[in-house]
C-alpha cells in the first residue's frame, strides 16, 4: 500500500468513515439506490432504483480526487450529478481510485486548473471531509443533520 | 458605559465546560503541527499582503468572477446590501429564503430588512435556527447557541414547532433536518455569506460542517430558476487558491480542531456552462462586496489587521472576559475579543466604543489567533481613540478628574478617603455600580484607611 493511501485511510477512519471492499458494499444498497453515472460506478449500475438523489436512501458516486493530508474526496461539478448525489442521502458512497490520491488541497488546484481558470471553470469544487456533523447542542457531536449521516468508501478495484 | 449584564452563575459554568472541550481539540490539532507558529505567520502575511492592495485583488476577483458568470455587487452601507438582496428576492417573486451562517448578514441585520419587505428567511445553520426561533441573536461567532442547555433547546423546539419535547441532541437535530430539508426542497432564493473570495479564480469560499451551505448554495429544489446569493465583507478576498488553502487549514485547527471543514465549497458560476447541462446548482449566483465602514478600518494604520480576522472563534474561547460575560453581554453582533475591535471600528456609538474598555489586557486573543492579530493593543488604541472623541460618558470623566486630583495632592487624598467612609456606606456603593451589583454587593470600605492603620502599627 503507498504511503498516500495508507494516510488517506488513517484520515478516514478518524472521520468515522469505514473504507469497504466492493464486495462488502452489496449489502449496503438497500431502500433507493441511485448510482452516478461517473465510470467507476457502472460495476453498481444494476443496482440502481432511483433516479433521483434526492429521493434515494443510498447514493453511489464517484469523484475527482482524494487527499492524503485531510482525508478529503474532491469533486467538480459536471454534466454527472455530483452536487446531490454527495448531499442529500442519509448514506452516501464514495468510490475512488488509488490514483487520484494526491498529498494536499494545493495538488487539486494544480491538477485541474484547466477547470478552475476564469471562463472556463466548473461551477463549483467541492472537498467532502468526512459526514455532514453539528456540536451545536451542548457541544454533542451528531451526524448527519443536513448532509450524509453516514459516508463509506470504496476503492474501485481497477486503480479508477 | 452602557451597563453589561453579566451571566448567571450556573450558566458560566455550563459555557466554560462548552469553550473548555473546544479549546482542548484545537490544542490537539496545534500539537500536530510542530510548523504551527510558521504557518501562523504565513496566515498573517497571507492577509497582510491581500489588505495591502485590497482593491487591486477585489478588481481581480471581480474581473474573474464574471467570466465565470457571477454577477457582482457592491455596497457601501448595510441599507445598500440589504436593498441588493431584497431587489433580486423580488425579480425573482419569492417570498421565502434559505440561508446559512453568516457574520455579515448579521451584521446588516438583513432579516429584519427581509421580514419588513416581506420575504421570510430561514435560518438553516443548526444553531442559528434554533437561535431564530427563540429570538435570541448569536451567542458566539461559531456556535451561536453554546449558552443553551440540551433542554432550553428542547423546549424552544417543542413551543416553536408543536413537537413532543424531548432533550436528546441527536432526536433534535434529525427534528431540525425534517423541517429543514422540506425548506432546501422547496427555496428558490439561497444566501449564505463567504469564508474567502479567491482573486484569480473568482471563487467564493464557503465552508460548512453541516451541509447547509452547500444545500443554500445548490439549492435542491426541482423547479427554477434557482438563485444563490453570496453577502460578505470586502476584506475576505485572498490573491490565490494557495492561499485559501492555507488558510482553510487554519480555520478549521483554530475553531473546531478540525483538519478540515466537513465541506469546504468553491463555487465558480451558475450551472449549466458551456461543457454541458449540469443537473444541479443555481441558474444564477451573486455576490454582494459589502464595505459598512471597512474602508475606515484599513485606513488606520493600527485597527487594519482587525481585518485579516477569518472568524474562527478562537479569541472568545480563550477570553476570561467572554468565558464570564458570555457572548450576549457585548450587546454587539460581533462580540469576544476581536468583535469588540470590530464592534468598536465599524460603529461610532458610546455603546460600541465601551467594548474595548471590558478587557484585562491580558493579551491571551493575540497568542490564539491564527492570523496573528494583535488583538489587544488594537483595543488600547481604541481606548486613546474613544477618549480622544469624547465617546467616555462625562460622569466618568468627572470620576477620573477627581481621581487626579486626590493623587497629585497628598492631603485631599486623605481628606478624601475619610469623607468617602461617611458618605459611602455599602448600601450607596451598591447603588452607585447598578446594575452589576443585582446580584451580588460590592465589598464594604474597611473601617480605617491605609493611612490610619500605618500610623497605628507605628
Amino acid at each position: 500500500m503507498s504511503e498516500l493511501r495508507r494516510q488517506f485511510e488513517e484520515r478516514l477512519g478518524q472521520l468515522g468513515v469505514p473504507v469497504v471492499l466492493p464486495a462488502e458494499l452489496e449489502a449496503m444498497l438497500t431502500g433507493k439506490v441511485f448510482v452516478s453515472e461517473h465510470a467507476v460506478c457502472k460495476p453498481w449500475a444494476a443496482r440502481a432504483t432511483c433516479a433521483d438523489p434526492r429521493e434515494a436512501d443510498v447514493t453511489v458516486t464517484g469523484c475527482d480526487a482524494l487527499v492524503a493530508e485531510t482525508g478529503s474526496v474532491a469533486l467538480l461539478s459536471a454534466p454527472v450529478e455530483t452536487r446531490l448525489s454527495t448531499l442529500m442521502a442519509p448514506l452516501n458512497v464514495v468510490v475512488g481510485g488509488e490514483r487520484q490520491l494526491v498529498a494536499d488541497m494545493e495538488l487539486v488546484f494544480e491538477q485541474f486548473a484547466g477547470r478552475l481558470r476564469p471562463g472556463a471553470a466548473a461551477a463549483c469544487l467541492t472537498f467532502v471531509t468526512g459526514p455532514s456533523r453539528t456540536t451545536d447542542i451542548e457541544k454533542t457531536l451528531i451526524f448527519g443533520v443536513h448532509g450524509p449521516k453516514k459516508l463509506v468508501f470504496v476503492f474501485a478495484e481497477d486503480g479508477g | 458605559m452602557m451597563p453589561m449584564p453579566v451571566l448567571e452563575e450556573k450558566r458560566r459554568a455550563a459555557l466554560a465546560r462548552a469553550l473548555g472541550q473546544t479549546l482542548q481539540k484545537r490544542a490537539q490539532a496545534v500539537a500536530e503541527m510542530p510548523e504551527w507558529e510558521a504557518m501562523r505567520q504565513r496566515a498573517h502575511d497571507i492577509r497582510a499582503g491581500a489588505m495591502d492592495r485590497l482593491f487591486e485583488h477585489l478588481d481581480a476577483f471581480e474581473r474573474a468572477a464574471a467570466a465565470n458568470g457571477i454577477r457582482v455587487h457592491h455596497a457601501a452601507t448595510a441599507e445598500d446590501a440589504c436593498q441588493c438582496v431584497i431587489q433580486i428576492a423580488r425579480r425573482l417573486g419569492v417570498t421565502r429564503a434559505v440561508k446559512s451562517k453568516s457574520m455579515v448578514t448579521e451584521e446588516i441585520h438583513l432579516n429584519h430588512a427581509m421580514e419588513a419587505a416581506g420575504i421570510r428567511p430561514i435560518e438553516t445553520d443548526l444553531g442559528e435556527f434554533i437561535a431564530q426561533l427563540k429570538g435570541d441573536p448569536p451567542f458566539h461567532l461559531t456556535a451561536p447557541v453554546v449558552h443553551l442547555t440540551r433542554d432550553e433547546v428542547g423546549k424552544v423546539l417543542a413551543v416553536k414547532l408543536g413537537v413532543p419535547f424531548t432533550n436528546d441532541p441527536a432526536k433534535l437535530t434529525m427534528i431540525a433536518r425534517e423541517v429543514l430539508r422540506r425548506e432546501f426542497l422547496d427555496a428558490r432564493l439561497g444566501i449564505s455569506g463567504a469564508n474567502f473570495l479567491v482573486a484569480e479564480t473568482g471563487s467564493i469560499v464557503l465552508v460548512t460542517n453541516e451541509g447547509n451551505g452547500r444545500m443554500v448554495t445548490t439549492l435542491p429544489n426541482p423547479q427554477g430558476p434557482r438563485v444563490n446569493v453570496a453577502i460578505t465583507g470586502i476584506e475576505k478576498v485572498v490573491p490565490t487558491l494557495r492561499d485559501a488553502a492555507h488558510l482553510l487549514r487554519m480555520l478549521a485547527r483554530s475553531s473546531a480542531g478540525a483538519r478540515l471543514t466537513a465541506y469546504t465549497t468553491f463555487i465558480q458560476g451558475p450551472r449549466a456552462r458551456s461543457s454541458g447541462e449540469e443537473p444541479s446548482g443555481p441558474d444564477e449566483v451573486h455576490v454582494v462586496l459589502v464595505d459598512n465602514g471597512r474602508r475606515g478600518m484599513l485606513r488606520d494604520a493600527r485597527l487594519r489587521e482587525a481585518l485579516f480576522c477569518i472568524r474562527c472563534g478562537a479569541c472568545s474561547n480563550i477570553c476570561p472576559v467572554y468565558h464570564r460575560a458570555g457572548g450576549h453581554a457585548y450587546q454587539s453582533v460581533y462580540n469576544g475579543p476581536i468583535g469588540a475591535v470590530w464592534s468598536a471600528a465599524l460603529w461610532d456609538t458610546e455603546q460600541a466604543a465601551a467594548l474595548p474598555f471590558a478587557s484585562s489586557l491580558c493579551g491571551a486573543c493575540a497568542d490564539v489567533c491564527p492570523v496573528k492579530i494583535d488583538i489587544h493593543h488594537a483595543m488600547l488604541w481604541q481606548r486613546n481613540l474613544a477618549t480622544l472623541r469624547g465617546r467616555v460618558p462625562a460622569w466618568q470623566r468627572w470620576a477620573w478628574r477627581l481621581w487626579r486630583m486626590g493623587m497629585e495632592r497628598a492631603a485631599l487624598y486623605r481628606a478624601g478617603s475619610r469623607l468617602a467612609r461617611v458618605l459611602l456606606p455599602q448600601v450607596v456603593l451598591n447603588r452607585l455600580a447598578r446594575p452589576w451589583t443585582s446580584k451580588r454587593d460590592l465589598p464594604p470600605l474597611a473601617a480605617k484607611t491605609f493611612h490610619e492603620l500605618w500610623k497605628e502599627e507605628a
